[in-house]
């Protein structure tokens, strides 16, 4: 899950280089969606959602 | 299909008609209008995309013209290669949870490469990004008919490309590139193919992909939409981490062949035999990646320097093909560098039949 993170957090950069490059509203729409979505997946680790079973 | 999986393909088809409406066909319309030489600024295009920010000139040294170049590639290719993720990673997600689909892609031989190639066609990206797309649908299962089979449909089946150049160029070097492309989806990515059973690797294996292909029949409408973003996302992630170093390493490596192999190397050639042209044509194009249509700009460079129609044909079929970045990004799915390597020689080598076809066709029509 950790690399999984850190792979989320560079999409988010990259994300962000393309929208300073290009300044698109599409991928202002898609960076909303995926900070949104940040925010619940770091909920859901911090709550052990993501825990394998048993441990 | 289950709501998951419907809501999968919503979000899927959502991110394509977003990136194609959004920026891809605006782009792709600037690009048109450069190639037909109805730009603002004609005097500006640059190495590797069609305006760049920074300009590489003669004076700069080897390492000042890497930077450059790096920078302006990857600026080129940053929304095909962050949309490449996005839609990647959401066909991932809903392959997952969707047998069928995960079926249809394991489809091998003439069948896998041919249905790759019409997954990769809507896609409008070059070979660049459309592996980075390709990769990520296939990580977890696939043949690697239908990994290179949407590399190649979405770079060489651009029908917008190919409308562009019927206007641009004699018909011999749009029938020649349609051939070639042909010939290299539908025997060459097959017969290829065979070569990476005996190697290939086991496909990726991860925790987190267990966690997006369950199924929970008793979450409501709402729930399942959030679930499904939270795979996407998670799916995204997973990929970004594998591939984005290796899109740093594959714009490195086209930088660095760039700052060696500039545009203005053409310009010397002019007055060689059309046939060594077409050769040299070849290995130069094999060896360049650019973003989506930007070999339509170098066919029309070559046209203004009065090059022949074959080494037109040569450029616009080997620049979009598989080349230096892809050969970067596909060596762990294709089971090591053996089969890259075969498939970057057999672009070459196609490159010249292509340009051979288009100078014997150009007698003909």
């Amino acid at each position: 899950m950790k690399k999984t993170i850190i792979g989320i957090i560079l999409f988010l950069l990259q994300i962000s280089l393309a929208i300073y490059f290009n300044k698109s509203i599409d991928l202002t729409v898609v960076i909303s969606i995926a900070v949104i979505t940040f925010c619940l997946v770091i909920y859901n680790l911090s709550n052990n959602k993501y825990s394998a079973p048993g441990t | 299909m289950n709501k998951e999986n419907i809501i999968k393909l919503v979000i899927l088809l959502s991110f394509l008609v977003l990136f194609l409406q959004g920026s891809r066909f605006r782009s792709e319309g600037k690009k048109v209008a450069c190639s037909e030489g109805k730009c603002d600024k004609p005097h500006d295009h640059g190495q590797l995309n069609y305006h760049e920010r920074f300009k590489v000139t003669p004076a700069d040294n080897i390492g000042v013209a890497t930077l450059k170049g790096f920078e302006n590639f990857w600026e080129a290719n940053a929304t095909g290669m962050t949309f490449a993720l996005i839609i990647g990673g959401a066909a991932l997600s809903l392959m997952l949870s969707w047998k069928k689909f995960e079926q249809v892609l394991a489809f091998k031989g003439i069948k896998g490469a041919a249905l790759g190639s019409i997954f990769g066609m809507p896609l409008n990206m070059c070979a660049n990004c459309s592996a980075v797309t390709s990769l990520t649908l296939t990580s977890r299962s696939g043949s690697s008919e239908s990994t290179l089979g949407i590399i190649l449909g979405g770079a060489l089946l651009n029908i917008i490309g190919i409308v562009t150049m019927f206007g641009l160029f004699s018909p011999a070097v749009v029938v020649s590139r349609l051939v070639f492309s042909a010939i290299m989806i539908l025997v060459i990515v097959p017969w290829v193919s065979k070569m990476v059973l005996k190697n290939e690797i086991p496909p990726l294996q991860s925790q987190v992909f267990d966690k997006i292909s369950c199924y929970f029949p008793e979450k409501s409408f709402v729930q399942t939409i959030i679930k499904s973003f939270e795979d996407w996302l998670l799916a995204v992630g997973n990929m970004a981490y594998k591939l984005i170093p290796l899109m740093i390493i594959g714009t490195l490596v086209i930088a660095i062949f760039r700052a060696f192999f500039p545009n203005e190397l053409l310009h010397q050639i002019t007055s060689y035999n059309p046939y060594v042209i077409i050769i040299i044509v070849s290995f130069f194009g094999t060896l360049l990646s650019v973003p989506v249509l930007f070999e339509i700009l170098l066919g029309t460079i070559l046209y203004q320097l009065g090059f022949s129609t074959g080494a037109i044909a040569a450029v616009v079929f080997t620049v979009p093909s598989f080349g230096l970045f892809t050969l970067v990004l596909t060596r762990e799915k294709l089971g090591g560098l053996k089969v890259p390597v075969i498939l970057t020689a057999i672009t070459f080598i196609l490159g010249i039949g292509a340009g051979i076809l288009a100078e014997i066709l150009t007698k003909f029509i």
